[in-house]
Formats: structure tokens, sequence, C-alpha cells
């Protein structure tokens, strides 16, 4: 898929690049340029659907086989039994595939909200170059590798962070480390584990962290452009309502981090490692993602408040100036003169006096932020339904109760308080 | 661009001979190393069911001894199952909740040990849950 120029661009001033960047957060960058290497370049569906299918057996499988081969593998519910780890299976088998698919559905609702910008004319064709320029930039950003060295760096510092404290005093058995204290070492699953599979989970989120951060980039620059809003647009945010859709796309990408990320290790603690739900390791995470994730895709929205909202004000103010002006004339004309036949012109005017109304109220519920409750349904209901997976296993440690009494304690606190 | 491309094609053929590689040597190491049950290692969601269970059975009637709020606390050598009981006296009786510490080779009741006794060894044994 490749933008391409659209017409307001081509009538940009001489000054604009001659060749325009068309807008993307992932042509190009290594890992594009790996699946290429791969031979699984390609946009069809049955590439994408091999590339979740190899990234399953560089992950997953090979863990599988090691494990076995070892004998990590038991008839109960223990942490030394692999097959029982079902954190596992919700991290390389539902969450890794999700964040590729995340990747293609973000790269092209964003590709569409930055062509929407220009094609549309929400840019004006004067700002057009310093947009372009902005395009520039993310493609030298996305080609430069110090992005993805970061992300590989952090992704080895987090499967460290894991296994480090397996090697402690006093630690719990696992199948990813075996041994008394002291003489403690890796299993052949665990070395696969921490040194391939960990790492590549994590590189393949903290680049899509990455690309988020790109585009909020892109964001803050184009709503520091004047923009061309029109306040009486029917999608109620002056013409911009597709940058809600392209931030609901995003949803996907929360439902893979809240599997693979959240719910995943949660469970695992609660089930394997009998935690209870009240301990911080356990209720910390979830409502931190539960509040920060929604939050990360909203928040950059309000950068176009600013100019939403003087744009409102604008066209409040003049409509309600022009429609002072006539709907006197039209008073005056239908209720304070004598009766007589109308005039041809006259005719028009209640149909004209309908336009006003809708106009107003165009006017008047035009929102001061682009998110519309469509795409914030998508946002919240992806961050619950990830965290979802967890009720089949706290009703069955009869922790869901206690989870909704805190619930609705809290709900008659905050209700209590008004 | 053919170039680059079949540079790629070479860095990532060379990537995957090295998983190949890696696979096959962690292979060779688990098939020369099998692992048993890790019970030197406390599970704690086996520790706590076999202390229950223990416990239960060396009270009177233990079908009908109810455990509740029980949880795994402190550190080796002194890991314990701490939590609150329900069973009959001799009398038989029902006790109502009384807070027990049971460990592999320790056992303290409320209203068996004096209620001073069993806050001191509560203090000391049941603070730092697992």
């Amino acid at each position: 898929m490749t933008a391409h120029p659209t017409p307001r661009l081509a009538a940009a001033p001489a000054s604009a690049p001659t060749a325009p960047e068309p807008f993307s957060l992932f042509a190009g960058d290594w890992m594009q340029a790996t699946y290429a290497g791969l031979g699984l370049g390609s946009h069809r569906p049955w590439y994408k659907t091999t590339r979740c299918v190899v990234a399953v057996l560089v992950t997953y499988v090979p863990m599988a086989a090691l494990a076995w081969r070892q004998g990590l593998v038991e008839g109960t519910l223990s942490p030394t039994n692999f097959f029982a780890d079902f954190a596992a299976y919700a991290c390389f088998l539902v969450g890794l595939p999700l964040f590729l698919i995340a990747e293609i559905v973000i790269d092209a609702s964003t590709r569409e909200a930055a062509e929407e910008f220009m094609s549309c004319g929400v840019v004006r064709p004067e700002d057009a170059p310093r947009v372009l320029r902005v395009h520039d930039t993310l493609r030298r950003w996305r080609e430069s590798r110090v992005p993805d060295a970061v992300c590989v760096l952090l992704a080895y510092v987090l499967s460290l962070a894991i296994l480090v404290p397996q090697f402690g005093h006093d630690p719990l058995p696992t199948w990813h480390v075996t041994g008394e204290p002291g003489s403690r070492h890796l299993t052949a699953a665990g070395y696969w584990a921490f040194f391939v599979a960990l790492p590549l989970l994590d590189y393949v989120w903290l680049r899509l962290i990455v690309k988020t951060l790109l585009w909020i980039y892109y964001l803050y620059h184009v709503s520091r452009v004047r923009l061309a809003l029109l306040p009486t647009h029917p999608d109620l945010t002056g013409g911009i309502g597709f940058v809600s859709e392209a931030q609901g796309r995003f949803a996907v990408l929360i439902l893979a981090y809240g599997i693979s990320n959240v719910a995943a290790p949660v469970g695992y603690q609660i089930a394997v490692q009998d935690y209870e739900l009240t301990a911080m390791p356990v209720w910390g995470p979830i409502a931190g993602f539960i509040i920060g994730a929604p939050l990360l895709f909203t928040l950059p929205l309000f950068m176009f408040t600013k100019q939403l909202y003087r744009t409102k004000r604008r066209a409040l103010s003049v409509f309600r100036e022009r429609a002072m002006e006539r709907l006197r004339d039209i008073e005056k004309r239908w209720l304070y003169t004598e009766h007589r036949d109308s005039l041809p012109e006259e005719l028009g005017m209640p149909a004209e006096q309908t336009m006003l109304d809708g106009l107003y109220s165009r006017i008047h519920h035009m929102r001061v932020v682009p998110f519309d409750l469509r795409s914030l349904g998508q946002l919240v209901g992806s961050t619950l339904g990830s965290m979802a997976t967890l009720l089949p296993l706290l009703h069955s440690r009869s922790e869901l109760n206690e989870a909704v009494d805190v619930v609705s304690k809290l709900l008659e606190h905050l209700g209590g308080s008004h | 661009m053919g170039e680059p491309v079949s540079i790629l094609a070479q860095a990532s053929s060379r990537a995957v001979l090295v998983l190949v590689i890696l696979f096959a040597g962690l292979y060779a190491y688990a098939w020369r190393n099998p692992l048993g049950a890790d019970a030197h290692l406390i599970d704690p969601g086996r520790f706590r069911a076999v202390e229950v269970e223990r416990l239960k059975a060396g009270l009177p009637d233990p079908a009908r001894v109810r455990v509740r709020d029980e949880f795994v606390a402190g550190s080796k050598p002194w890991i314990v199952v701490c939590g609150e009981v329900n069973a009959r006296d001799d009398r038989g009786n029902l006790t109502g909740f009384r807070r027990f510490i049971a460990g592999p080779s320790f056992k303290a009741m409320g209203g068996d040990v004096e209620d001073g006794v069993m806050d001191a060894l509560w203090s000391a044994m049941c603070v730092r849950k697992r």
C-alpha cells in the first residue's frame, strides 16, 4: 500500500519537495526488511498469516520441545510443569500473533488518517510542505537502526529482569531454572525462553510502542499547523473525526499487550505462584493498565483541543451575529407585516430557518476533542476484554467475589461522596 | 534494490542457521540432563494443600473441619501455612474459627496456646506472605 500525492499536494507551493514523502510508521524499517529477507515481505493475507506462524515456531514450539525433552512435564498444575504455564500460551500463542496483526492494522489506519489530513484540505496547501517535512523526519527515524537497537537492548534487559530474581536466596520453583539456591541453573527451555523467545516478544511490543510515540509526534506537529477546520462538519469534530477512528484501531495493540504483559503474568502469579488478588504485584499492574492504556491513546488528541475550541467559539459568535440578522428579517416579514401574498424569495425563508437550526445544532454539539464514543469504546473494551481473561481464574479461586466487593465498595464510596 | 534484498536474505539465512544450531545444542543438553521433580524448592500451592490436609487429619472429624483465609508465609527453613480453622473439640462441639500456624514440624492453634503467645508467633511467622 503506497500513499500517493493528492491533488491538493500538487497545488502546494514550489518550496514543497518534488517527490512528497508518503506517511508511514513502518515502511522500510528493520523488521520490514527482515520480513523481506525471509521472503515474507508481501502484504497479502497469506504472508501475514505465515509471519504469525513463524513467530510461534521460533518462540513457543522450541521451548515446548526442549521442556518435553528435559522432563518438565507433569500431570498437575505446578510451576515446574511447562505445559501448565498458561502465561506462556497467552504470551506466545495469542499475544505475539496479535502484536503482529496490530502492526498491520495500525499501519493501515495511520496511513489513511495521514492521507485524509492532506487530501480533505484540513491541512492547507501552504502548510503542506511543513507536514511533508514531518513525514521526512518520520522516514529517517523509522529507517534508523537506533530505535531498533534500543528496543533489542531493552528487550534483553526486561528478560533478564525476570530471570535474575530466580537466582535469589529463596526462589520459587519454575520450569525456567532448576537446582538448589546457590547452584541454580537454567533449563534448556529456560535458555530458549530468556535468550530468544522473551526478548523477541518484548522487542515486538517495544517496537510498537516506539511507533506509537512516532504517531504522537506526528499528531503533535499536525496540531501545531493552522488547520482548516469546519465547525459545521457532520463528524462534529471540525472534519478531523478520522483521527478518532485511527486512534480506535490501537485497540488491537492494547488487547495484545493486556493479554501478554498483564493478564498472563498476573494469572500465573495467582494460579501457580499462589498470590492473592490483594497482593500489590497482582492488582498493581491490572489497575495501572486499566487506567493507563486508554489514556495513552486518548490524551494525545487533546493536542487538537485548542484549535477545535477556538474554531467552535468563533463559529458560534459569527453564527449568532448572522442568525440574528436573518431572523430579524424573517420575523419582520412573517410576523409583523400585514398579510399579503408571499414573494417567491420569501417562500424559501422557512427552509433557511430550518437550515440555520441544523447548522447551530452542529456547531453547538461540536466536540473539542476529536474523539467519539465508538473509538473510546474500542479502547476501553479491549483493555477490559484482555483483563476478562482472568475472570475464570479468579472465579475458580473464589477471589471473584472479593474483587466484586472491592469494586462495589469503591462505587458506593464514589456515589456517596456526591 | 536487488543487492540490499540479497544482503538481507543472507543475513536472515544466517540468523535462521544460528537459531537451528542453538536449538540443536539445547536439545542435546536437555536429552543428556533430564530433570525430576524439583523437590528442594517450595511450591506454595502444593505446600499449602499438603499442610492443610495434615492439619485436618490431626483434628477430630477431619471431614467437617473448615479452614479459611489460609496462606503460605515465612521463608526457608521456617515456611508455614497460616489461617483460621473451625473444628470440633473433644466433646463434639464446634470451637468457632481460630487462628492456626502449621508447618512440616510445627503446629499451633488459638485456644491451645495462650493468646499472647499466639500473637507473638503470628507476628513472627505469618507476616511475610509468600
